[in-house]
């Protein structure tokens, strides 16, 4: 984690820049796993000049920016989607028919984007809509054109599934509020040289917006699977309404806004997709669901992370000799860390080691309600004087005093803090998600031939969890191994230099492909 | 009424009469006769119109011909007849004729447009949800169905997909297992901060503290009951279900329900004989045998003791559990052979 302490300078201003980094709640105002990797990325290419466009929900969700922005940062613009904004005039306006026929195919081939006419250009199809937003097709005509009008009453009737008209009705205009606004930031945008998205979603769409204006390549860089994590909130969410009777209620279905919420992610992030030149994954599974939402797999690889490694190693010589009886989690507190199964595997760990102790190091004040449960949960275990809530901390300082890195999590891509971890000599125990067993047990024979440098237990396993910790903490020749084998293959694989140097190519043939086409 | 109408019809109809019985009967008299009596019924019909109730005076001048009809052709015994029909209907009670309800149309019985059978091809939700090789859409929907239902009968199949390979299916089951855990976590915060209030003052009173705390005893319980809680979790999550329970009886020593309670506490924890004696107390503290019987025939099986299970069971009537239990007792009821496990 490399923030600083918050500052509030104002934001740098410039008329040009090389890369524009599209961002969606994350870098500069969000400090995290995503935020740091920016940070990273700009401040290891000092002869490339960036423009980062943030698009937050609204401006009350973020505090002030959490980093120092590096020198080659030349341009930062905030939008927030979801701010209340100006409304057009209340009256209706008659749209092009023809012009709306192309909306309509649009729709048609993101509901069943495998179903299409043979022929059909996606990429023409998005075009044909988006350029048209300006005037045939604006916002205007979204709200009360008698096309729109015409359309949304069709759709309700053919494929809603939710007897309440109201309800598909704001759904509709909720889910399609942001579109126009992004266009407008797409336009404004100053003269880059090439995009870099590091998720779809809007920011996603927003690159796709920007490459059919500006005519300059896409990069697509994704931590996460943007399509897929949306997928869960929005299945859990409680704020869609279910309106269906009884007998109307098919059990294996979800509610149609549901549905409808879920359709309109895969839509966007099929844009993106389809727009981009380059798209990265972190790791084989998340490319291969990249390809599976709508990926052309020849545009396609993956970079891992990397870690600048000799900011860690210096750390090995600051520990202890006896392994500290400390399990630390390094994260934000939030759902998707599953915090809770860390305390609950604690609560395992000083029933065998009493001398035991639980380090929560990360912010609380994303979720507070769920950094409340975690606080009762640990007082209902009886464990108040065995863990502790650290807050944000410097993992130079932090990590001498650790003897594990805990990783509880439900989700991750490829954590950085394992890396950290690994470079500064600790080794992990962490849940079987994302890429932390190839991170742990090596990825092909060679990677593997290394050793262990922790242990994998599954998802929401709090015995495992505390059975591996225990495992690696009471036998000190045990965890020298895993240590041991984590520098090595933090130094051999995900290295700092390695990453950048396969970016470094990533955007030079980004910014050739601009140059072949504007020749 | 008008009794001065009344009157003069009376007298008009009085008058007709004499005309008939008096003097000569020719056809003039009984023309005269006529004129005076259609006179009196006329006046009848007018004076005992306004006394209808309102629904009856419609139309008027079909009412008016009908009241006159039946003065005029049934003479003097019309008349008194009215008369009397009238004065009978003032006296009894208004009976509410005009109800609000109206008779609606039966609704349209809405039919699901898919068929059931033909969803999960024919294979049960928990071969379908275990299958890695199904298709991930299919089981998706195998998992929707899933959803509502409680931790109880689900759980041990979303614990199961946890480690699926199928990250939505694991993240999906991970939020229905932790919502379900985080609603229960939430009451028993609540009802430990009112707990702690209630402690701190000094008049309340034992029989709302005793209630708190069988509350927090249920709501712990039901964590390691609904198997949201595993390992060492469970145990201390019981413990601590068996100690508020434990704190409850004292406070309230004669709740047979409670020892019930604590007795299928005791029975999770594997310690059957203080199960046993648990249940013995709540029959003497006055808890019906059908609801004691059930637990006790349980621990009986579990020993293997087939015969004290059958008569235990035998003791239960079936009428009176619900019908699952019923079932198994109407089993016991049946199974013949002594000393053999069925």
């Amino acid at each position: 984690m490399s923030a600083s302490e918050p500052s509030v300078p104002p934001l740098p201003r410039a008329e040009s820049a090389d890369i524009a980094l599209l961002l969606e709640g994350t870098y500069p105002y969000i400090s995290g796993g995503v935020s740091s990797w920016v940070h990273q990325i700009i401040t290891g290419f000092p002869d490339l000049r960036f423009a980062v466009v943030f698009l937050g929900s609204r401006p009350e969700d973020y505090g002030p920016i959490r980093y120092e922005l590096p020198p080659n940062l030349v341009h930062v613009e905030a939008h927030y989607l979801f701010d209340a904004a100006e409304r057009p005039a209340q009256r209706t306006l008659r749209t092009d028919q023809a012009a709306f026929t192309h909306v309509k195919a649009l729709h048609r081939y993101w509901q069943e984007p495998d179903n299409v006419p043979a022929g059909t250009d996606p990429q023409a199809l998005f075009g044909a809509v988006v350029d048209r937003f300006d005037d045939q097709l604006g916002e205007a005509h979204f709200l009360r054109g008698d096309q729109a009008w015409q359309h949304l009453c069709e759709q309700y009737e053919e494929r809603c599934t939710d007897p309440s008209f109201v309800d598909y009705f704001w759904t509709v205009r909720t889910m399609h509020a942001p579109l126009w606004k992004l266009k407008r930031i797409a336009d404004k945008l100053i003269p880059v040289k090439a995009f870099h998205t590091v998720s779809t979603g809007y920011a996603g769409l927003l690159g796709a917006m920007c490459k059919r204006r500006h005519g300059r390549s896409l990069v697509l860089s994704e931590h996460g699977i943007y399509t897929k994590e949306r997928k869960i909130d929005l299945f859990g969410a409680r704020w869609i309404a279910d309106n269906r009777s009884v007998l109307q209620r098919d059990l294996t279905e979800l509610s149609y806004f549901r549905e409808l919420w879920i359709r309109f992610f895969q839509g966007i992030g099929r844009a993106c997709y389809e727009s981009s030149d380059q798209i990265i994954a972190l790791y084989e599974a998340n490319r291969r669901r990249q390809v599976a939402d709508g990926a052309r797999g020849e545009r396609t690889s993956t970079i891992p992370n990397g870690i600048d490694i000799a900011r860690f190693s210096p750390l090995r010589a600051l520990r202890p000799d006896a392994v500290p009886p400390v399990l630390c989690l390094i994260g934000r507190v939030v759902p998707i860390k599953d915090v809770k199964n860390f305390i609950r595997a604690l609560r395992s760990v000083i029933n065998q080691m009493p001398e035991a102790e639980g380090w929560i190091a990360g912010p609380e004040n994303e979720d507070p309600a769920y950094a409340e449960e975690c606080k009762l949960l640990i007082a209902s275990l009886g464990l108040q004087d065995r863990v502790r809530f650290l807050g944000f901390q410097r993992l130079t300082e932090l990590l001498p005093k650790v003897g594990l890195v805990v990783l509880s999590s439900i989700s991750e891509a490829l954590p950085l803090v394992l890396l950290e971890g690994f470079a500064a000599g600790v080794p992990a125990v962490s849940t079987d998600v994302g890429s932390c067993r190839q991170l742990i047990e090596g990825l092909d024979d060679a990677d593997r031939a290394i050793g262990a440098s922790g242990r994998v237990v599954g998802l929401a396993d709090p015995k495992a969890l505390a059975d591996a910790a225990v495992e690696l903490l009471s036998d000190p020749a045990a965890w020298q191994r895993a240590s041991d084998a984590g520098v090595e293959r933090v130094h051999r694989y995900y290295s700092l230099e390695l990453m950048l140097g396969r970016y470094r190519a990533v955007y030079e043939r980004a910014l050739t492909w601009q140059a072949s086409v504007s020749s | 009424m008008n009794p001065l109408q009344f009157l003069l019809a009376l007298v008009l109809e009085a008058g007709a009469a004499a005309l008939l019985w008096m003097g000569e009967r020719d056809v003039v008299r009984l023309g005269a006769y006529l004129g005076v009596h259609a006179l009196a019924c006329a006046v009848l019909a007018v004076t005992l119109y306004p006394l209808l109730p309102a629904r009856l005076r419609r139309p008027p001048l079909a009412v008016l011909a009908l009241l006159f009809s039946l003065a005029f052709f049934i003479p003097f015994l019309g008349l008194v007849a009215l008369l009397l029909a009238v004065l009978v209907m003032r006296m009894l009670p208004v009976g509410e004729l005009d109800t609000h309800f109206r008779l609606a149309a039966p609704p349209e019985f809405l039919l699901s447009v898919r068929e059931p059978a033909r969803l999960f091809r024919g294979l049960s939700i928990r071969q379908l949800l275990t299958d890695v090789h199904a298709a991930a859409p299919l089981r998706t929907r195998a998992l929707n169905a899933i959803a509502s239902k409680p931790a109880r009968i689900a759980g041990d199949l979303l614990r199961k997909l946890l480690s699926d390979p199928l990250e939505d299916l694991r993240l999906v089951a991970y939020g229905l297992l932790d919502t379900q855990e985080k609603a229960l976590r939430a009451r028993i915060s609540e009802q430990s901060a009112r707990l702690e209030h209630l402690s701190a003052e000094p008049h309340a009173s034992p029989a709302s503290h005793a209630e708190l705390l069988r509350h927090l005893a249920e709501l712990n319980f039901e964590l390691v009951y609904q198997s949201l809680v595993q390992g060492d979790v469970r145990d201390l999550t019981l413990a601590q279900a068996i100690e508020h329970a434990e704190a409850a009886i004292r406070l309230d020593p004669g709740d047979g329900g409670l020892r019930q309670l604590l007795a299928r506490m005791h029975l999770e924890q594997g310690d059957t004989d203080r199960a046993c004696d648990d249940l013995i107390r709540a029959t003497e503290d006055g808890l019906p045998d059908n609801r004691v019987l059930p637990y006790l025939a349980e621990m009986a099986y579990r020993r293997g003791d087939w015969a004290s299970v059958r008569t235990l069971m035998q003791r239960i009537d079936p009428l009176t559990v619900t019908p699952r239990m019923a079932a198994l007792v109407r089993y016991w009821h049946a199974s013949q052979t002594a000393g053999e496990r069925p």
